[in-house]
This record gives structure tokens, sequence and C-alpha cells, in this order.
């Protein structure tokens, strides 16, 4: 009864959202206007999270290792999803991303070490 | 810098990953190396490795990644593809070059396991390779167990705890939902008690919060998942299972009523887990073997001179430990699987609990009755 699945688990839910994550900033910050596809795993989170405790456990995860990172109040969650899905991300929604993007890969390099145990 | 030095680090990651995929076709292509219950993690392996190839390609090819302002993101992107690249291998394909006669035979075990429990997904194949203790891969679809466990019956029950992490894993599936439910509302529970706590006033320190604090955040990482495979695996192995876990503590944990404060727990306290393992032996047929149990679980705590103290009775509360078991049997019951009988006739749960009943029987014994019974596990044992 390792951790191992634990971390595992976590650790393909932090690696599908941090690619989710880049590629939306890849879009928004080289001007190109990104499709629903590319929009929606990062709004589908944003919104689960404005009511994180009914949320899925890899939701309510997800959440947790933002809020240790430093992630936005609730308040800016409506703007974030509203200003995503109607194509009009602002500097600060694009700051808030990267922010998340820099959590998820500090997260990454965290859990990597712990699966090697180094 | 970046760009030369993606240009040369990609083309050697694209050459490592050629690498890869020759050494797994090199086992495909002797079938007594891979034999075919093998060979969905191979098209695992192989999948995944071509998919990092054109990732690879993207990192030098997409014309976006030529803009200074996006060079971040394209460290990032290599980052987790040399992660992925490098899980693949120690893992994955770690596992299909040496398939070994004790791997064929767990798998066929867990199959056997799947079947008597009408486990709903498609079992995981075992490698006998595990350098630690029972690991689940579920993105591989892969079980790892140590080398030698293989030859005795009293951890095995373990594996159908590493069963349930693929089951809360599992995505899109709404036949597994309702368990994926119970370990949703079990956090719910258990993050609705740290708040409740946080909520009433006067209670004490900063310590204390900055405690409250980690316990919510564990509830999330990890003890909610680990109470409910718990509950799988006794639900679906009965009195064995619980057995394994008094083994376990006795051989190598620590404190059982230690609530780790550390913000990435994984693990409830061992307490707290054999707790609601002793709860719902009682909601099946199993009453008086949980007396049993709790006899001797109580016993080695004394002996070992271990006692509840206040964080633990304040953390897990045993009406919240009992509302998750109620959970997590209404979940077991709903996705379909055989709830543990002793009448159920299923040959690997027989075997595995009788295996405790002679352990405690005549424990002078045992040795040999394993070693003369483990052949209905490992045939060639």
């Amino acid at each position: 009864m390792s951790d191992t699945a634990i971390v595992t688990g976590g650790y393909q839910d932090v690696r599908i959202l941090a690619k989710s994550v880049d590629r939306l900033l890849l879009d928004l910050k080289s001007g190109r206007n990104p499709d629903e596809k590319t929009i929606e795993p990062v709004v589908e989170l944003v919104e689960a999270l404005l009511d994180e405790k009914s949320a899925a456990a890899s939701t309510q995860f997800l959440g947790l290792l933002w809020r240790r990172r430093g992630r936005p109040d609730y308040s800016r969650f409506n703007e974030m999803a509203s200003e995503l899905r109607e194509h009009r991300a602002s500097p600060n929604t694009v700051k808030d991303l990267e922010d998340l993007a820099s959590a998820l890969d500090q997260e990454r390099a965290d859990i990597s070490q712990r699966m090697r145990g180094v | 810098m970046l760009d030369a030095y993606l240009v040369g680090s990609v083309g050697q990651l694209m050459e490592r990953a050629r690498h890869l995929q020759a050494s797994i076709s090199r086992q495909l292509a002797v079938v007594k190396n891979l034999p075919p219950e093998f060979h969905a993690l191979a098209q695992t392996c192989r999948n995944e490795v071509n998919n990092l190839v054109v990732d690879l390609g993207s990192l030098l090819s997409d014309p976006r990644f030529q803009s200074p302002d996006l060079q971040s993101i394209r460290l990032r992107a290599y980052k987790r593809i040399i992660e992925e690249l490098d899980f693949l291998e120690l893992v994955g394909v770690a596992t299909l070059i040496r398939v070994n006669d004790e791997d064929r035979s767990m798998t066929k075990v867990v199959g056997v396991i799947a079947g008597e429990i009408n486990y709903p997904l498609i079992p995981p194949v075992v490698s006998c390779q595990s350098q630690g203790y029972f690991q689940a891969f579920p993105s591989l679809n892969l079980l790892s167990i140590p080398q030698k466990e293989v030859y005795f019956l009293l951890h095995l029950p373990d594996l159908y705890h590493e069963l349930a992490h693929f089951i809360l894993t599992e995505r899109n599936n709404p036949t597994v939902e309702p368990f994926q439910d119970a370990l949703k509302r079990s956090i719910m529970v258990g993050r609705g008690h740290v708040a409740d706590l946080m909520n009433k006033e006067g209670r004490g320190t900063k310590g204390f919060a900055n405690r409250l604090t980690a316990w919510d955040g564990n509830w999330v990482s990890g003890w909610g998942i680990e109470l409910c495979c718990d509950l799988f695996a006794v639900l679906a192995c009965g009195p064995a299972f619980a057995w394994s876990h008094l083994h376990l503590c006795a051989k190598r944990a620590g404190d059982p009523f230690l609530v780790d404060n550390a913000p990435d727990s994984t693990h409830p306290p061992d307490a707290a887990r054999m707790f609601v393992m002793l709860e719902a032996l009682g909601m099946l047929e199993y009453a008086a073997d949980a007396l049993a149990i709790e006899e001797k679980w109580n016993q080695l705590l004394g002996q070992a001179g271990y006692r509840q103290n206040p964080d633990y009775t304040i953390c897990f509360p045993h009406a919240l430990l009992t509302l998750i078991v109620s959970y997590a049997f209404a979940g077991y019951q709903s996705i379909g699987c055989a709830p543990s009988s002793r009448a159920s006739g299923a040959k690997t749960h027989d075997l595995f609990n009788e295996a405790w009943h002679r352990f405690w029987d005549a424990p002078e014994r045992y040795a040999q009755w394993e070693k003369a019974n483990r052949v209905a596990v490992f045939p060639g044992g």
C-alpha cells in the first residue's frame, strides 16, 4: 500500500492540466485566438473550483495545489472563466494562467522527486 | 541558448525513444518473452512513446516557439516530455523487457481475483520487480509488487487495495462512478469536519490552525483515497485484508495514532484505517472476525505502548469514519462488485482467508502449510 498510486494518479492530473494551460497560454501569448477545445479544459477547472468542495476528487487535488502555491481569490475565477469563454482574456487572466502554469511545473518537479525517492 | 540546446537534446531524445520502441519490438518478436496478457502494456508504451516523439518534434518545428516571450512555455513542455519518457523507460518498458514466470503467475492471480469480485475494469498486469512495496501505476494499467511476495500469502490481500486505485483514477466511466462518488463524499465529510473545527472559536493556537489547514489538504491529497481503497479491499477480500493490515503495521509502521501534519501526507493513521476495516467487516458477515482482529490489534498496540493522542481523537472521530464506511459500502455495491462471503466459493479469496486462519490456529506450522498450499497461487512455487 505504497503512496505511488496516489502520487502517479496525481501526476497524471497535473501533467494533463499543465499541458492544457500551456497550450492555452501559447495561443494567447502568440496572438492566436484559441479554439474551444483549447479553452474548455482550463475553464472547466476554474468553474469547478467555484464550488470546490463538491467537485471531483481530482479537481479538488488540483485546486489544493494551486491554493498552496498562491492561487487567486474565488472572485477572480468567475472573471477568468467569462473572459476565456468570450475570447477576451485580459492581461490579468494571462498573468493568473502563467502563475498556474508555474505552480503546476513546480508540482511536477516535486512529484517527480517523490517518485524517484531522492 | 535554448534553441541550440533543444536542437541537440531533442535529437538525442528521439534516438532514445527509438531505442525504447526497438526494445519493445524485440520482446514482441519472441512469444515466450512477452505473453499476450502483456501486449496491452506494450501497445500503451508504444503509443505513448510515439506521442512523445511528435511532441518533441513540435518543440523545434512550431514557429511560435521562436518567439523569445514563449521560451518558458517551451522549456516546461520539454521537461514534461522528459518526465514522461523517463517514466515509460523506468516503469513500462522495464517491465516489458524482463517478464518472467512470477510476473505471469501474479498477472493470472489478479485476473482470477478480478473475475471473483466482478471487477469492472481490465485487470492490470503484474510485475514482480517492485523496489518498494505494492505499487499501482494506473496510467499503464500495471501493478508492481516485491519480487518474492508471490511465494507468500499473507500480504497478497493488498492486491485488492491496489485494484481500487485503478477504479478511483478511471475517467469517463459511469460504471465506476458510484465508488468514485463515495470517495468524493468521504473527502467532503472529512473536509467538512475540519471546517467545523476551524470555525470553533477559541480552540487554539496558530500551531493548531496550521494543523487544521494541513489536515484539510490531506483529506484531498490522500486520506480519503486510502480509506476508500482499504474499504474496497476489505469488502472484496474480507478479514484477510484487515489481518494483512495488522501484519504490515506490526512489521513496518510507527505510531498508528500519529496524525501526519505534513502538507503532502498520503496515508491516514493506521488506527483510523483499522477502524474502518473492522466497521466494514461488521457490515458483512464477519462480526466475530472483527472482534478477533480488534482483540489482537489492541494487544499489539498495548504491547508496543501506543495510545491515542488528542490530534487523533479530534481529527478522526468514530462518527466521521463510520460515515465513510457507509459511503464506500454503498459505492462498492453500486458498481456491482461481489462482497466477500464465506459461501462465495471464490478460490483465491478463500485461500487468503484460510492462510490467516491457519496462521493464528497453528503459528508454528504456518510456514510449512503455506509452502504446501501456495501452489494454488503460484503453480511453480
